[in-house]
């Protein structure tokens, strides 16, 4: 949802500055969530529920400084880990791409549109269905080959077809507001998690450093080789790594009653996934995730298309793009050292308000894309049909 | 219900929104037809609607006294209801009022409806938030926020 807000703020910034700050905001979002997992037991982000496990537990410990340091370290490296394999394999990749002729972009788009079922969950049904819906949404305006309209309604804005950000702002923060609208906030304050007097139990031994360096190498592989892989999300990667790291770990009955090498493996597998993902977007134009597909939206904002010819005709961008990607982590880790140490009182803002705040900029951004009042009337539209769709998703066992 | 719900939605696309909103191939080749896709993806939806029927039956034939959640609640008619109804209203009167007014008019009937009660929550709010739009976007990004009548 962060990138979706912050999208408004960048389009009239030069390109690399434009996705370096939208790249940091996907990966602050990404170590981000994992305060609240700690602190709050509920995860900032779904990638952030395996944190949960461990991190909380140190957290009532005694210990939630050490779970946040420990979530900074692993995130920042497993994040410069995938980043440099991102470096080195999309440009051989994009070469390879770059001799794909009509059938194999056929095959392309034909295995874009089967990630469906990797990301459709519970229901495959649905995820086609979902993604049948935004066929339908994709042929609104004028029809390329004959110039006919369709689905225009006498509305000369919808010419042109659905506007993309006004669409996505809708679709991730606009519906989470009508959401959380449903729900009745109350006067109790959130619990906080008192902190031990023990300097030792907020520093980082050196026998935990040993023993999460070799869990963070491994999650950091596993977050990015499934990172790479379209429609696989982060979620799984931070579980899979949680699971593998207690399966080599010399104590696995200590995982969930709090110990630093959970919080280790979890972060580092989820965190390996931002990188990762730009694999197959920058290389092929295909998004693996939702942060992905909002930064896919950015680039076309900015004039450029993700895929092997941004390899041809933009390579300074794109080397740029990876320079950002690098610089991020290292201000993503001076920020979040700053951060973990105020994190207790920022977490304790009230969802009261947080979500009018989120409207506003919903409001504000979509407006600001074209300096139109249609396009905050289509993210309204957007943001209805996306509430209803994750009301009806939510209580499919219903239908 | 979603079931029933789509397979009623791509009916009404197929048989009366496509027909009346894209124009017939011409008698040139049918991939040529403005109309193609716009059949194809109705037809898409329809069976998967059906399809989706057919396996919510099946389902529930198998959990029959399942302790199953209200799918409208009063909380999704009343207060998300509210909530869609003002944010399209406070869209509608944007351009009449003018962003600033019409979003410290919004924001305060929100910050109530969320559950703000003490005034210095309202004031901390919008003394924080207009101002970061107004120096970010109208200043910073040269948006030209609608003035409407009023600032």
């Amino acid at each position: 949802m962060a990138i979706a807000i912050i999208v408004p703020m960048t389009f009239s910034l030069d390109p690399v500055v434009s996705i370096g700050m939208l790249i940091g905001a996907y990966k602050g979002g990404c170590f981000g969530g994992s305060i609240p997992a700690i602190l709050l037991n509920t995860p900032g982000a779904p990638a952030a529920a395996a944190t949960v496990l461990d991190g909380h537990a140190m957290a009532k410990n005694g210990q939630a400084m050490k779970a946040l340091k420990v979530s900074l370290f692993s995130s920042v490296l497993a994040d410069s880990f995938s980043d440099i394999v991102l470096i080195l394999v999309a440009p051989p990749l994009a070469l390879i791409a770059l001799k794909m002729g009509p059938p194999e972009m056929t095959g392309l788009i034909v295995f874009s549109l089967l990630i469906i079922t990797a990301v459709a969950g519970s229901s495959i049904t649905k995820g086609l269905m979902a993604g049948v819906i935004g066929l339908l949404v994709g042929t609104i305006g004028l029809d390329p080959i004959m110039g006919s309209r369709r689905f225009g309604f006498d509305i000369p804005q919808l010419d042109e077809g659905i506007a993309l950000m006004p669409m996505l702002i809708g679709l991730f923060a606009l519906s989470e507001f009508f959401l959380n609208s449903e729900k009745r906030f109350g006067k109790e304050r959130l619990h906080f998690l008192s902190q031990s007097g023990d300097p030792e139990a907020n520093r980082i031994t050196k026998a935990e450093v040993k023993a999460c360096g070799k869990i963070i190498c491994m999650a950091s592989c596993i977050g990015t080789v499934l990172g790479a892989i379209p429609g696989i999300g982060p979620s799984i990667a931070a579980f899979a790594s949680y699971a593998q790291a207690k399966r080599i770990s010399k104590h696995p009955e200590r995982f969930g009653k709090g110990t630093v090498e959970g919080v280790a493996a979890a972060e580092a597998g989820n965190n390996a996934v931002a990188g990762a993902n730009m694999i197959p977007l920058l290389t092929l134009g295909i998004p693996g995730d939702v942060g992905a597909a909002l930064l896919l939206g950015a680039f076309m904002i900015q004039g450029l298309h993700p895929g092997p010819l941004l390899f041809k005709n933009n390579l300074d961008i794109v080397y740029g793009i990876f320079m950002a990607l690098l610089f991020a982590n290292f201000v993503n880790f001076i920020a979040g050292r700053m951060y973990i140490r105020v994190a207790n009182k920022v977490a304790s803002v009230s969802p009261k308000f947080i979500f009018p705040a989120i409207l506003l900029f919903c409001v504000v951004g979509a407006y600001g894309f074209n300096q139109s009042a249609f396009d905050v009337i289509l993210m309204l539209v957007f943001g209805v049909i996306g509430y209803l769709l994750r009301k009806i998703a939510f209580l499919s066992r219903l239908c | 219900m979603p079931a029933f719900f789509f397979t009623v939605v791509s009916l009404f696309l197929l048989f009366i929104l496509i027909p009346l909103q894209t124009e017939p191939s011409e008698g040139g080749p049918i991939a040529l037809s403005p109309r193609l896709f716009c059949d194809i993806s109705g037809y898409l939806l329809l069976t998967l609607s059906i399809i989706l029927a057919l396996s919510s039956v099946r389902e529930a034939a198998g959990e029959q006294e399942a302790d199953e959640p209200r799918l409208i609640s009063t909380d999704f008619l009343v207060r998300g209801g509210v909530a869609v109804l003002v944010s399209f209203l406070y869209v509608m009167i944007m351009p009449k009022l003018g962003y600033f007014v019409s979003t410290t008019i919004t924001m305060i009937f929100f910050l109530w409806f969320f559950g703000v009660r003490e005034i210095k929550g309202y004031a901390v709010f919008l003394m924080i938030l207009l101002p970061f739009v107004y120096l970010l976007f109208v200043l910073g990004l040269k948006v030209l926020l609608p003035s409407g009548v009023a600032f």
